[in-house]
């Protein structure tokens, strides 16, 4: 099995070989589907590659910092430096829905509920009105978009989080952390007792291929088109794409973005377009 | 009785322990048998998720390889499959417990490299791999390990059962050799009894035979065959009616149907009876016979053999009835033979006559001779008596000289008259007595019957009157009662 890494490597060798330079995209997970699915659209159309990684929205920042990405892919809020250090755009809207395994009978959640989960207060079911079991909650690494969403929500840190020395905010050292959206995703899926927090856009996504997933409603609202443009929902969130002043190609990938091709591929992907 | 109690005690000793001891191998076998479908399922199950396991795996890496996060939703699925089989895993397994831990970092440390792979962070993805190989290789050994006991299990209960089914055999043998050494033991017993009682029956002075539904011998004691002079195998399953009861003692045939044996095998009635036996020479001999029915059909025989009791009777009817000294009948006898003779002669509208005799001169005879020339002359005139009269008529001695005598049937006087006085004339010849020559007479008194009407005592009366007449008139004289 663990020989079988070594081929996917020739998936990688096209993206070397090109005449153009590729254009790189780092940062947020969440956002990652959406550029993969503009690739050979794009790629037809400037015969620019397209080339993506994840590792989170602090990831994404960084590289750009240190010139390793083009583009940096962000899915929490971009802090007032970021702003004013890069261009940067909104190219969709977001929630971060919470979701549990398709079987679970827990039907909604207030944030209470939530943080009491992610803090270890509550660690069975039962005391939601499911059945007597352990809860495996799922958060998100450190550097990850999602998790400042949810942080700011709610008011909770990741553990090693400094600065913020509130035992009683702290997420529990039980929690699991996930890095990518699909490592929440096929967790929750895949173990029936788990919830986690993840990008809307890529909850349904998931759902729409059949992962045995279900998001509930969070103090009463369903993340929808009316509950995150009217901000009724309570953790809403932009997909930011952040690249240098200078980078011509970048910009030209930004116009793209939102352009309605680009914007076609934010809504296939279930986010919010920004340009109804 | 003592044997069906027996049998009875033994089918209830070998019934509780039947119920009991394979009762309980029953409810232990049952129980065993459970725990090894239990097993067997806990088996199938562990083999269900070890392959799901590796679904899971494959899955996850196929969503890696080919960079399609497709699969990734076959890999959840995948997954839930595997925790339904986790769940319906015994919880009481020591290794449950670790199990769902190893599982749960297996899936998590598995996912996290798919997911990197497909973040395209292939560095890291090959980093991480490493940590889900092993949680995959712990996770793979435990579940040989958990296989391994479960077949251990499976071993043991499964030599359990085959202990159980040993022990059992063991313990049916025992209980059918304890089973037939009882019966055995309570054979010998029996037959020791029966050897007893036939030799018992066999040592008895009474003849004893038993007899079955038919009335053919069952068995007969040596008493029996040494009375009848049969040999056993002559009489066994023969019937003893036609061997040796065929015949009245008067050579009449006797009817099988009308014999007390027989009819004791009908009705079940003891009967005490005296019969008559044939011997296997045609001899007969009189016998005194007991038939008692045995069990529901059959019956059994005891008789003696009664010929000297016989012979005792007819010397103690002799006593009785006769006159030790002559022969002649007594008074009593003469009273009974004389009453019927009269009643006979009152239907038959006869005349019979009674006399009254007294010898005259024998208490010289007995003074000058003494009592035994006396007694051996009252032999002699009971001899001239005798042959001085018919065969029906009788004679008999009252006592001392005096005698008695019916003359039966006679048609007139004289010839009653002329009787008697032959009589006379008989006693008045001299006899010789031991060498001495005596003389001696004897005067009769009579009376006829139905004329002078009396019973026999009065007849003997009035005759005595007579004779009293005829003694006063001259020795070795005749009167007849006059009316």
């Amino acid at each position: 099995m663990k020989s079988l890494f070594l081929l996917i490597i020739p998936f990688l060798l096209p993206l070397m070989g090109n005449d153009s330079k590729p254009l790189k995209l780092v940062g947020a997970t969440t956002l990652q589907p959406i550029i993969e699915m503009v690739r050979n659209d794009y790629h037809a159309k400037t015969q620019i590659d397209l080339f993506t990684e994840g590792g989170g929205s602090d990831k994404g920042i960084h590289y750009l910092a240190h010139h390793k990405t083009d583009i940096a892919m962000i899915n929490r809020y971009p802090s007032e430096e970021e702003k004013k250090r890069y261009a940067h755009a909104v190219i969709g809207h977001d929630a971060v829905a919470i979701i549990v395994h398709k079987h679970n009978p827990v039907t909604s959640i207030s944030k209470q509920q939530l943080i009491d989960i992610y803090r270890g207060n509550i660690t069975t079911w039962d005391q939601l009105g499911g059945k007597k079991r352990s809860i495996i909650a799922i958060s998100k690494k450190k550097d990850r978009g999602t998790l400042y969403l949810f942080e700011n929500a709610t008011g909770l840190f990741h553990p090693s989080r400094t600065g913020n020395s509130d035992p009683s905010k702290k997420i529990a050292s039980a929690v699991w952390e996930a890095g990518a959206n699909n490592d929440n995703i096929v967790w929750v899926g895949g173990l029936p007792d788990a919830i986690s927090y993840i990008s809307y856009g890529n909850a349904k996504s998931a759902i729409a291929k059949g992962m045995p997933i279900k998001i509930i409603p969070l103090d009463g609202y369903y993340p929808s088109e009316e509950t995150i443009s009217g901000h009724t929902y309570p953790i809403i969130g932009e997909l930011t794409l952040l690249y240098d002043k200078h980078n011509t190609e970048a910009q030209k990938f930004m116009a793209y973005m939102l352009s309605d091709e680009g914007q076609k591929a934010v809504e296939k992907n279930q986010f919010s377009r920004v340009n109804p | 009785m003592k044997n069906k109690n027996f049998l009875i005690r033994l089918i209830s000793a070998n019934t509780l322990i039947l119920l009991i001891v394979f009762g309980t191998f029953y409810s232990v076998f049952n129980f065993l048998n459970t725990q090894l479908n239990t097993i067997l399922k806990q088996r199938q199950t562990i083999n269900a998720f070890y392959n799901i396991s590796n679904d899971v795996a494959i899955n996850l890496y196929r969503s890696a390889m080919l960079d399609d996060s497709k699969y990734l939703t076959a890999a959840a699925l995948s997954s839930n499959h595997a925790l339904f089989y986790l769940e319906k895993l015994d919880q009481n397994l020591l290794l449950t417990q670790t199990l769902q831990k190893d599982y749960h970092d297996f899936f998590r440390y598995t996912v996290i490299t798919t997911s990197l792979a497909l973040e395209h962070r292939l560095n890291e993805a090959n980093e991480a791999n490493r940590l889900s190989q092993h949680k995959q290789q712990k996770l793979f050994k435990l579940l040989r390990s958990i296989r391994l006991n479960i077949e251990k299990k499976q071993n043991r209960v499964i030599s359990t059962i085959e202990m159980l089914m040993f022990l059992s055999s063991v313990l049916l043998i025992l209980v059918v050799i304890i089973n037939i050494k009882l019966l055995s033991r309570s054979l010998t017993l029996i037959r020791t009894k029966e050897s007893e009682q036939a030799e018992m029956i066999n040592a008895l002075g009474d003849g004893v035979y038993g007899i079955d539904d038919q009335g053919n011998c069952t068995f007969i004691n040596q008493s029996a065959l040494a009375m009848l002079g049969f040999k056993a195998e002559e009489v066994l399953n023969h019937n003893q009616h036609l061997m040796f009861h065929h015949h009245y003692p008067d050579g009449k045939i006797y009817l099988h149907t009308d014999c007390p044996i027989y009819l004791t095998l009908k009705d079940r009635q003891v009967r005490h009876v005296q019969e008559t036996f044939f011997r296997k020479d045609g001899s007969s001999f009189p016998v005194s016979v007991t038939t008692a029915p045995v069990g529901d059909k059959n019956g059994i025989v005891v008789f003696q053999d009664i010929t000297t009791l016989k012979e005792e009777h007819t010397i103690l009817d002799r006593f009785a009835n006769y006159d030790n000294l002559t022969g002649l009948p007594n008074r009593r006898l003469f009273m009974i033979l004389a009453e019927q003779t009269v009643a006979q002669a009152e239907r038959n509208d006869n005349d019979i006559a009674v006399a009254f005799l007294d010898l005259d001169g024998f208490k010289q005879v007995n003074d000058t001779y003494g009592h035994e020339v006396g007694d051996h002359l009252l032999r002699a005139v009971a001899q001239r008596f005798e042959s001085a009269l018919r065969k029906s008529d009788i004679v008999a001695r009252l006592g001392g000289d005096e005698f008695v005598i019916l003359l039966d049937t006679v048609s007139s006087v004289e010839e009653v008259e002329h009787t008697l006085n032959r009589v006379i004339q008989e006693i008045a010849r001299p006899f010789h007595i031991v060498g001495f020559t005596l003389q001696i007479g004897v005067s009769i008194g009579y009376t006829l019957f139905p004329e002078d009407n009396q019973p026999v005592a009065t007849l003997i009366q009035h005759a005595d009157n007579a004779m009293y007449e005829a003694k006063k008139s001259g020795k070795g004289s005749l009167r007849r009662f006059p009316l």
